[in-house]
């Protein structure tokens, strides 16, 4: 199994994802139901986390395939702009849907202003995204483009070179790449320093803290979370052949969307938020908080090993 | 913009910029929490 099977087996999550999520989440504001709610949220963050590997898989995908008679690239780059530009989206509305989560677990509701937010980014992000898949299935598809003769070289729109322009402005702009690379370690610490916190806390350090206390601080977290994925792109964008020829890099991925699944359990569920002040967490909640530690740092480890593993660098 | 000024500058705004969202977020989030205590009173 390789890149180009990956992407074949992901990219069609995004867009149905996304139709069963946000109807979820359209159908509680109707039917005024809060597990509804929640349930749609849940969909949201997790499609959005999906959509880190669909997105980057591409790039392996279109490696394979560009040399292949009547594969055209400027199709291919039409389809790597429309997705990045709904990747973009998908994750800002992955972070609406995380804080919505956490409002609810802390306010018992969500406000009514990031419900309106949650709503657009839904419906905006799923028809990007929808048109990107659209723009996708036209490489290999002679028969759903406009021409289905085949005698056309598909749709070509306005992004067809943004992926390019913005890796040409990350490589060759002298501050860009030191500048993401020191942001990316300020969203590292920031979400690490918190993540920690909260996991030694479950794990028995500082007992006379209660829980809820420290929840209040996870959108410093997921502020870092979203930092590094806006600073990894770009990193990813810049130099797409460094990541997807480097299996230290597929770790790394692999590991960061198992910790995000982890998130959700201390974001959301009863079992973390009852502790209180000198009470012990249950099992449950420390086998959950251990993983999330060790999940963080073999993160880190893939992460800082990058340039020396994998012979890509 | 030269590499050092480029850096500094737009390191000290993205942290900045995340500080000041986290900051709203969290003035946001104890203002509603004292509206829900003093609902409850």
């Amino acid at each position: 199994m390789d890149l180009t099977h990956i992407h074949l087996l992901l990219n069609h999550f995004p867009t149905v994802g996304y139709i069963i999520g946000g109807g979820l989440f359209l159908l509680s504001l109707i039917a005024r139901s809060d597990d509804l709610k929640r349930a749609g949220l849940v969909v949201l963050l997790g499609i959005s986390l999906i959509a880190i590997p669909t997105y980057m898989s591409g790039n392996g995908a279109q490696d394979a395939i560009k040399s292949l008679p009547g594969v055209s690239k400027s199709m291919i780059e039409t389809h790597e702009g429309a997705a990045l530009v709904a990747f973009g989206f998908m994750e800002f509305t992955g972070v609406f849907a995380w804080l919505g989560l956490w409002q609810f677990r802390r306010l018992g509701r969500v406000p009514n202003w990031n419900l309106a937010v949650i709503v657009v980014l839904t419906l905006v992000s799923l028809g990007l995204m929808t048109r990107a898949s659209n723009l996708g299935g036209e490489i290999r598809h002679a028969e759903i483009r406009a021409d289905s003769s085949g005698q056309s070289q598909g749709t070509v729109t306005p992004e067809g070179a943004l992926a390019r322009t913005v890796g040409d402005f990350v490589t060759n702009t002298p501050w860009m790449w030191p500048t993401c690379e020191t942001l990316h370690f300020v969203g590292l610490s920031l979400l690490v320093g918190v993540v920690f916190l909260v996991d030694l806390r479950v794990l028995g350090v500082m007992r006379g803290v209660s829980f809820a206390y420290l929840h209040r601080l996870l959108p410093w977290a997921a502020l870092g979370f979203g930092l590094n994925v806006v600073t990894g792109i770009l990193f990813f964008v810049g130099i797409p052949g460094q990541y997807t020829k480097n299996p230290t890099f597929y770790w790394k991925v692999a590991l960061v969307m198992l910790a995000g699944a982890n998130a959700l359990y201390f974001t959301i569920l009863d079992e973390p938020w009852s502790l209180g002040s000198g009470e012990d967490a249950p099992l449950t909640a420390k086998i959950a908080a251990g993983s999330a530690m060790l999940l963080w740092v073999g993160v880190m480890y893939c992460g800082s090993m990058l340039p020396f593993l994998g012979n890509s660098f | 913009m030269s590499l050092v000024v480029g850096t500094i500058l737009w390191v000290v705004g993205g942290t900045a910029l995340v500080g000041i969202v986290a900051w709203m977020v969290d003035r946001s989030t104890a203002r509603q929490e004292r509206q829900g205590i003093a609902r409850k009173d």
